[in-house]
């Protein structure tokens, strides 16, 4: 029983905690989505497509103001190679970002698009170094020529002429036409003038013609890469990747969004629902509480209204203990009564034949003395009638048998004075209280009180300690305890006794330290052991019903162990025959000595009203 | 600030003024030469009555040459840790060497050889380009290689036969000077680091700027210069030379071919793979024999000269320029007019850099 009552106490509170866990678990979980969340939704790639975009918009301005840088060399003005590697070194730090931008490998196609495009340009670069070198030499190398006197100084002018007109229209129009009319022009003036071509002037200007001829085509070729390069696309490719990229950063972003207002709704919601919630249970609550005071003052009502009745009933089951107690032990006194009046009646018979000898007797030495008398009266000398009379009455008889029957009768009486001495002390009915006794004396009073329900079936073996000390006691109580057990043993050996066979009941008195044991021990057939634990239970009896109220031990119990604070144990006898019960009785005990004290003032009180009496 | 000197005794040492008296006797000729040159090598042939200052003179940025204007901090920590860095030897493996072992500052930035030696007495292939004002070269090495200074510098180091180490075990014997520990902790917020040593190298670098005669001249003062010297740079346009030595660094801003008008490599023989030039780079063949137009600040002080250092003299190399890259004859009037105008570019550095 008080296992279970706390395991049901228990389980609603561990499954508050289970429920408790599991909100704390969930509110965690819900922390962690909803953070998640955030960052997602403000992750939307804004700032890296906005760098990106910035990068790729460099990118295209730089390339354009590359192109432009070589537009205008191609157009021989205005040259400014520093300004134009500042701008080759814009676009190249341009790619350097898009590097770390987009990575090795996502940048690769800009990067060497944008590589070849350096490269081309730095070969432009070379080649329009030396076509502008070749150009402005030949021009010099032509007005040399045109300058100087010589033979066929007409017919040079004339084709110097043409070929410095064409010179220059190639300088304008800077085209593959005019250049190779400056080559025919150049075939035709050779094979007229073998003069001409015999001047190192000439040679010089040729070989720069040549040289012009040489690498402003590839001038061209390296321009018409620098501009047909492929970094436009790629940079379009690149920003339709970041728009792409950025869409769908957006849209994800939005779905986060969306999700997250979704969970903070639902969150709020569940607020709600669990403030309402509360709210009630609060509301609930208090009425509950004003429920419970009522409740609480009837409960209380009736606790006390219970607590009156149990201890009516307490004082009534007490009354009632003392009833039964006082039944028992005047059942005990009525199942000895005949035994205690068989007692008296023996020696009352006797005393009765005796007295009636006596009084026979009386009779005989009456007439003697009338006799006596007669004799006297009549003065007679040979005491005749006295003889007579004494011979009739057979006085030596009577004096040897008078004071015997004298002697009897008062020996019964003496013995039915002690029968009733002892009935008076054992009947007496005393208080609860503890006053120091001499064991082995209130022993040996109740197996005479109780001879007759012994004689016939046992013997009484006594061994006394004669040197135990007083013991405080309640003798009515101690009464009926070894009363009851001595009637107890005699019975069981009775029970068992059919050959007639007398069994025999030890009755033993000791001291051991502070305590004085009393054992009664008979030979009888002994208690089961599987009872023998239950034999001071109340009710509890293996007689016949009605033969006994089976209160005898159990309150045998109740007195030794309560009212003495001893302890009283039954077990198997010697030789595992027939029971055993032990009473041990404290000398005296600190719990003893308070009563002990009280006793022995009212003992000392009773002494002295004794004294005075007496 | 120290006037920029030649380096090795080997060579010959330009003396201005040794030559004045004869080039004076030049000046009538240049000015006829200048009337019938060009200002503008675009331009068409439009003749000159007089020699007079370039019509760009008023506008510096308008000019083929940009003067150098800007002022360099050379008192940061950064630049002072480049320097200690720059001078320090172990930065080779066998702690002989330093950056300045082949690029002597005080001697115009190079080592004077017509190639560099490393360690273990070992030879390059390749003469030492100067490292003054190799801030203003759009691309450091002979072939281009090195878009950024801190990329260059990394180079010498990890060559086998320069330094022949590498920046791990470098940064292992500096870290164990607590000096250098400390001087990089001034400098970086970060402390010793490969990346830091290289930007402290290339700080120092870049401030190794040399303003000469030739910007005074280009920002107005017109007599900062010689007559001869801007008869030289009137020879030196009309030639052709400015084709490809032009802007602020007087060249340091394109690649050409070694041998336009005529076969150097064929002439000179024993053709080596330093001498593919930017094709080594690019591995495109119409790159071969192509180089980086050296910068011609501070030459006079350089020699020898081109990627071989195969010109011992300044004159050799107008010459095998005029010949093999102008396709025209050059006389010696014209070479040492050139010369003057050359020296002219010789600058000056401030001492804290040395």
């Amino acid at each position: 029983m008080s296992g279970t009552i706390p395991s049901t106490d228990r389980k609603p509170i561990q499954r508050g905690w289970k429920t408790f866990i599991v909100e704390i678990v969930l509110a965690m979980s819900v922390l962690i989505i909803s953070a998640t969340l955030l960052t997602l939704s403000a992750n939307s790639g804004v700032d890296r497509y906005q760098a990106g975009t910035v990068l790729l918009d460099r990118t295209t301005i730089s390339n354009a103001r590359l192109d432009t840088a070589l537009l205008s060399l191609m157009q021989f003005r205005r040259v400014d190679l520093d300004q134009a590697t500042e701008l080759q070194a814009e676009f190249r730090s341009n790619l350097k970002a898009a590097r770390s931008f987009w990575g090795e490998l996502a940048s690769t196609r800009l990067r060497r698009a944008g590589n070849d495009k350096l490269d081309s340009f730095e070969r432009f670069k070379a080649h329009h170094a030396i076509v502008r070198n070749s150009r402005a030499i030949g021009t010099e190398m032509l007005q040399v020529l045109s300058g100087r006197d010589g033979p066929g100084w007409q017919q040079d002018t004339d084709l110097l002429n043409r070929l410095e007109k064409l010179w220059l229209t190639h300088a304008v129009r800077q085209d593959v036409a005019s250049l190779n009319a400056i080559s025919d022009a150049i075939i035709v003036a050779e094979a007229s003038q073998p003069s001409l071509v015999e001047r190192s002037e000439w040679k010089i200007f040729t070989s720069h013609a040549q040289a012009i001829q040489e690498h402003e085509q590839l001038m061209r070729a390296e321009a018409d890469k620098v501009f047909s390069g492929l970094v436009p696309d790629i940079v379009y490719d690149l920003q339709a990747g970041l728009d792409e990229t950025y869409a769908r950063d957006r849209q994800q972003s939005v779905f986060y969004r969306i999700a997250l207002f979704a969970l903070i709704l639902l969150l709020i919601i569940y607020s709600v629902r669990k403030v309402l919630q509360v709210s009630t249970y609060v509301q609930l609550l208090q009425r509950a509480r004003g429920n419970l005071e009522a409740r609480v003052r009837a409960r209380t009502e009736d606790l006390t209204k219970a607590n009156r009745a149990l201890e009516t009933q307490i004082e009534e089951r007490e009354r009632m203990e003392g009833e039964l107690r006082m039944a028992q032990k005047l059942e005990s006194i009525g199942q000895l009564a005949a035994g205690i009046a068989h007692e008296i009646n023996t020696p009352a018979q006797y005393v009765g034949d005796n007295i009636r000898f006596l009084s026979s007797s009386w009779d005989d030495l009456e007439s003697v003395m009338q006799a006596w008398e007669t004799d006297m009266e009549n003065d007679s000398r040979d005491n005749k009638s006295i003889r007579e009379a004494w011979n009739k009455a057979d006085v030596p008889f009577l004096r040897d048998e008078v004071p015997v029957a004298l002697r009897e009768a008062t020996s019964g009486v003496d013995q039915i004075a002690q029968i009733v001495r002892a009935m008076k002390e054992f009947s007496h009915p005393g208080d609860e209280s503890l006053r120091p006794i001499d064991i082995n004396h209130t022993i040996e009073n109740i197996v005479t009180v109780a001879r007759n329900e012994w004689k016939y079936v046992a013997d009484i073996d006594f061994d006394f300690d004669v040197n135990i000390p007083s013991v405080p006691c309640n003798v009515s109580g101690l009464n009926q305890v070894i009363l009851n057990l001595i009637v107890n043993a005699a019975q069981a050996i009775a029970d068992n006794a059919e050959n007639g066979e007398k069994g025999v009941i030890s009755i033993q008195t000791r001291q051991d330290a502070d305590w004085v044991r009393v054992v009664i021990e008979d030979n009888g057939p002994g208690i089961p052991e599987s009872i023998r634990s239950r034999v001071f239970d109340p009710f509890f009896t293996t007689k016949e019903v009605g033969s006994g109220t089976g209160q005898g031990l159990a309150i045998a119990y109740r007195i030794v162990t309560e009212q003495h604070r001893g302890s009283i144990s039954v077990t198997p006898g010697s030789d595992d025959r027939g029971a055993r019960f032990t009473i041990e009785l404290p000398v005296r005990s600190d719990a003893v000595a308070d009563d002990m004290d009280a006793a022995n003032d009212q003992v000392g009180a009773a002494d002295c009203q004794a004294t005075a009496s007496g | 600030m120290t006037r920029l000197r030649t380096s090795g005794k080997r060579h010959r040492q330009y003396e201005p003024g040794s030559t004045n008296c004869a080039r004076l006797l030049i000046i009538a000729v240049s000015v006829i030469l200048a009337a019938c040159g060009q200002d503008n090598f675009a331009s068409t042939a439009v003749s000159r009555s007089n020699v007079q200052a370039p019509h760009w003179i008023d506008d510096p940025a308008a000019g083929p040459i940009l003067p150098i204007t800007a002022e360099v901090d050379t008192s940061s920590h950064l630049v002072q840790l480049g320097k200690t860095l720059f001078h320090d030897t172990r930065l080779s493996a066998d702690n002989s060497l330093s950056c300045s072992t082949c690029h002597d500052i005080e001697a115009g930035g190079d080592d004077g050889r017509q190639v560099s030696i490393g360690i273990n007495r070992a030879e390059g292939d390749l003469n030492a380009p100067t490292v003054l004002n190799s801030a203003l070269n759009f691309a450091q090495f002979w072939d281009g290689r090195a878009t950024t200074l801190e990329e260059q510098a990394i180079g010498p180091i990890h060559d086998e036969l320069e330094m022949g180490t590498n920046l791990p075990a470098v940064l292992k014997k500096l870290a164990a000077d607590n000096r250098m520990v400390s001087a990089f902790d001034e400098a970086f917020d970060d402390g010793m680091t490969s990346a830091n040593l290289l930007t402290a190298i290339a700080s120092y670098e870049a401030a190794l700027i040399t303003a000469s005669p030739f910007d005074h001249y280009l920002l107005g003062d017109v007599d900062a210069i010689s007559e001869t010297a801007k008869l030289g740079f009137d020879e030196f346009q009309k030639l052709g030379c400015i084709s490809c030595h032009q802007g602020r660094n007087v060249g340091g801003n394109m690649y050409q071919y070694f041998g336009i008008m005529g076969d150097y490599f064929a002439d000179r023989g024993n053709i080596r793979s330093s001498d593919f030039g930017r094709y080594n780079v690019t591995k495109n063949p119409v790159d071969k024999f192509k180089f980086k137009v050296p910068s011609l600040r501070n030459v006079a002080v350089t020699a020898p000269y081109f990627h071989d250092g195969s010109a011992a003299t300044l004159d050799e190399a107008i010459a095998v320029m005029a010949r093999y890259q102008l396709g025209r004859p050059i006389n010696q009037a014209q070479v040492e007019r050139i010369v003057a105008f050359l020296e002219t570019l010789t600058g000056e550095i401030e001492d804290d850099l040395l």
